[in-house]
C-alpha cells in the first residue's frame, strides 16, 4: 500500500531524512519511533503530499505522490501533530467542510459525518464550538477530520500526544479497530502505546532507519525500551548510572 | 466548484461569526454618511449664497451636485477603503497560518487556486455589503437632485468598487505573506497607499534614456497610478485602460496569493 524508496529530504543544508525505504502491506499498523527531531514529522508530510522529497519516490496505493499528487491525497487521510482545528466552527460544521474539501458530495459527506461521530465518540460535542472543546475532544476531532472520506491510507502524526491516561487508551482502542480496512501509520515517540496498537515498528534516528521489524521480533529478549535505546546508540550502561 | 463554495461559505460564515464585519460595515456607513452629510449641508449652505465659484463678481463654475458632492465623496471614500479593506482581508491566509490549517488545505485533493478564489469572493460580498450605503446617497441624489448626470456619478460609484475590489486582492496577498494579522493589515494598507500616491512623482520625472531607448517615465508613473485611473472613472470618463489596469491588478495578485500559499511546501 506504501511504497518507499530511497526517500532523502534536505532543509537546505540541514537533513531531514536520508535513503529511507520500507513497504507498508494493506491493513498494517506500523509504529513510527524514533526521538524528537528524528524526521517523523518530514516522512509523513512527504508521504501525505504536504512538501515534495529532494530525491527518491514514494507510492501510495499504486500512486507516485509527485505525478498523481491528487490521487493520493484522495486516498490517504490525515493527522497533523497539530490537529489543524478552526476555533470559531461548530463540529459539525468544521467535519462537514472537511467532507466538501475532500470531495465527498452533500449525502457522502451527511453519512460519513455521522460515521465518524460515532466512531471518534464525539455526538456529545457535536454542535459546540471547536474553540471550547477539551484537548482530549479535540484531538478526537482531528481524528475524525482524517477519517471522514474512509481513506484507506491513515496518517496520523503523534495521535496521543498531551491526553490523560483515559483519552489515551480510547484513542488507541479507536486506532486498533480501524485496522485491517485502513493501512494505518503512526508516528510517536511514546513507547508502551507502540506496543499496544502496532504490529511493526520502524524506527529511525537522525533521519536514518535503524530498525523495521516485526514488534515481537524486537521485543524477544529485551523489552522495547530497551531494544529502541540501543538501536538510537543510547548505551544500556549509561542509562543505568 | 465545490470546494470554491466550500470555502466561500466558511469564509462568509467567519466573518459573521467574528466581529471582523460588523465592526468594518457599521464603521464605514458611519464614516460615509457623516462625510454625505456634512458635504451635502455644505452645497445647500454655499448654494444659498452664490450661484457658482466666483471671481471679481463673475461666475466661473456652478456649483453642481456632481462636482461639488459626489466627486468629493467618492475620493474621500477611496481613501477610506485603504483602512477598510485590509481589515477585512487580513485574516484570509493569516489565520490558516497560525492555527496550522494550512496543511489541511495543502493535503487536501483540492487546487490552491479555488481555495485563493473562494476567500477572495467571500471578501468581496462582505464589501459589496460595505457599499451599500453609498448607494443609497447616490440615489438621494438622483432621485432629490435637480439636473444630476447620472452617468457621472454613476461611474464614480463603480469606481468604488473597482479600487475595493482591487485592495481586496493584495490583501489577500498580504494575508498570505504572513502568519500575522497586523503585519497583513499593513502590508495591505502601504501597498495601497503607494498605488495611490506613485502617480504624484510622475509631475518631477521626465523622459529617461535607457540603453538608448527612451523611456516615458512620466507616463509610466502615471499609468501605474491607481489614482489616476480611478480619478477617470470619478469624472466619468471610463475607458477600456483603466478597466484593464483594474483587472490585471486583480489577477496579478491572487495569482501572488496562489504562489504565496503554496510556497509553505517549499520549506
Amino acid at each position: 500500500m506504501i511504497e518507499v524508496e530511497h526517500l532523502t529530504k534536505y532543509y537546505g543544508e540541514i537533513r531531514g531524512v536520508e535513503d529511507l525505504s520500507f513497504k507498508i502491506g494493506k491493513g498494517e499498523i506500523v509504529g513510527f519511533l524514533g526521538p524528537n527531531g528524528s524526521g517523523k514529522t518530514t516522512t509523513m508530510r512527504i508521504l501525505v503530499c504536504y512538501m515534495p522529497a529532494t530525491r527518491g519516490q514514494v507510492k501510495i496505493a499504486g500512486f507516485d505522490v509527485e505525478k498523481d499528487s491528487m490521487a493520493v491525497r484522495k486516498k490517504i487521510g490525515y493527522l497533523p501533530e497539530h490537529p489543524p482545528l478552526y476555533n470559531d466552527m461548530t463540529v459539525r460544521s468544521y467535519l462537514g467542510f472537511v467532507g466538501r474539501l475532500r470531495g465527498l458530495g452533500k449525502r457522502e459527506t451527511g453519512q460519513g459525518l455521522e460515521r465518524v461521530v460515532e466512531v471518534c465518540a464525539l455526538s456529545e460535542v457535536v454542535d459546540r464550538l471547536i474553540g471550547q472543546l477539551s484537548k482530549g475532544f479535540r484531538q478526537r476531532v482531528g481524528l475524525a477530520q482524517a477519517l471522514i472520506h474512509n481513506p484507506e491510507v491513515l496518517v496520523l502524526d503523534e495521535p496521543t500526544i498531551g491526553l490523560d491516561p483515559k483519552q489515551n487508551a480510547d484513542i488507541r482502542s479507536l486506532i486498533k479497530g480501524l485496522a485491517g480496512e485502513h493501512t494505518i501509520i503512526l508516528s510517536t515517540h511514546i513507547l508502551p502505546e507502540v506496543t499496544l496498537t502496532c504490529q511493526r515498528v520502524i524506527i529511525i534516528h537522525q533521519g536514518r532507519m535503524v530498525a523495521d521489524s516485526r514488534l515481537e521480533d524486537l521485543t524477544r529478549e529485551q523489552d522495547l525500551e530497551q531494544a529502541f535505546l540501543k538501536l538510537i546508540g543510547f548505551e544500556q550502561e549509561e542509562k543505568r548510572t | 466548484m465545490r470546494v470554491m463554495s466550500a470555502i466561500f461559505w466558511k469564509e462568509f460564515k467567519g466573518y459573521f461569526l467574528s466581529p471582523v464585519a460588523y465592526v468594518v460595515l457599521t464603521g464605514f456607513t458611519a464614516i460615509s454618511g457623516w462625510l454625505f452629510y456634512q458635504l451635502l449641508n455644505y452645497f445647500i449652505r454655499i448654494t444659498s449664497i452664490m450661484q457658482g465659484y466666483m471671481v471679481k463678481g463673475q461666475i466661473m463654475r456652478e456649483w453642481t451636485l456632481v462636482d461639488d458632492v459626489m466627486t468629493p465623496l467618492y475620493r474621500n471614500l477611496s481613501l477610506l477603503l485603504i483602512i477598510m479593506v485590509p481589515a477585512v482581508t487580513m485574516r484570509l491566509f493569516s489565520e490558516e497560518k497560525k492555527l496550522k490549517t494550512e496543511e489541511l488545505l495543502l493535503t487536501c485533493p483540492i487546487r490552491m487556486s479555488s481555495v485563493v478564489i473562494g476567500k477572495y469572493l467571500a471578501s468581496l460580498v462582505v464589501l459589496f455589503l460595505m457599499l451599500i450605503p453609498v448607494g443609497v446617497y447616490l440615489a438621494i441624489i438622483l432621485i432629490y437632485g435637480t439636473e444630476p448626470d447620472p452617468g457621472t456619478i454613476t461611474a464614480g460609484y463603480l469606481g468604488l468598487f473597482l479600487v475595493s475590489f482591487s485592495l481586496a486582492a493584495i490583501g489577500i496577498f498580504a494575508s498570505s505573506l504572513t502568519e500575522n494579522q497586523i503585519i497583513a493589515f499593513f502590508v495591505c494598507a502601504v501597498t495601497g497607499l503607494f498605488f495611490f500616491s506613485v502617480g504624484l512623482a510622475s509631475r518631477s520625472v521626465g523622459t529617461v534614456k535607457f540603453f538608448g531607448h527612451s523611456l516615458d517615465f512620466s507616463e509610466l508613473l502615471r499609468q501605474l497610478s491607481l489614482m489616476e485611473h480611478y480619478n477617470h472613472i470619478v469624472a466619468g470618463r471610463i475607458q477600456t485602460t483603466d478597466l484593464a489596469y483594474f483587472l490585471l491588478i486583480i489577477v496579478f495578485f491572487l495569482f501572488g496569493s496562489r504562489v504565496s500559499a503554496e510556497s509553505a511546501r517549499w520549506s
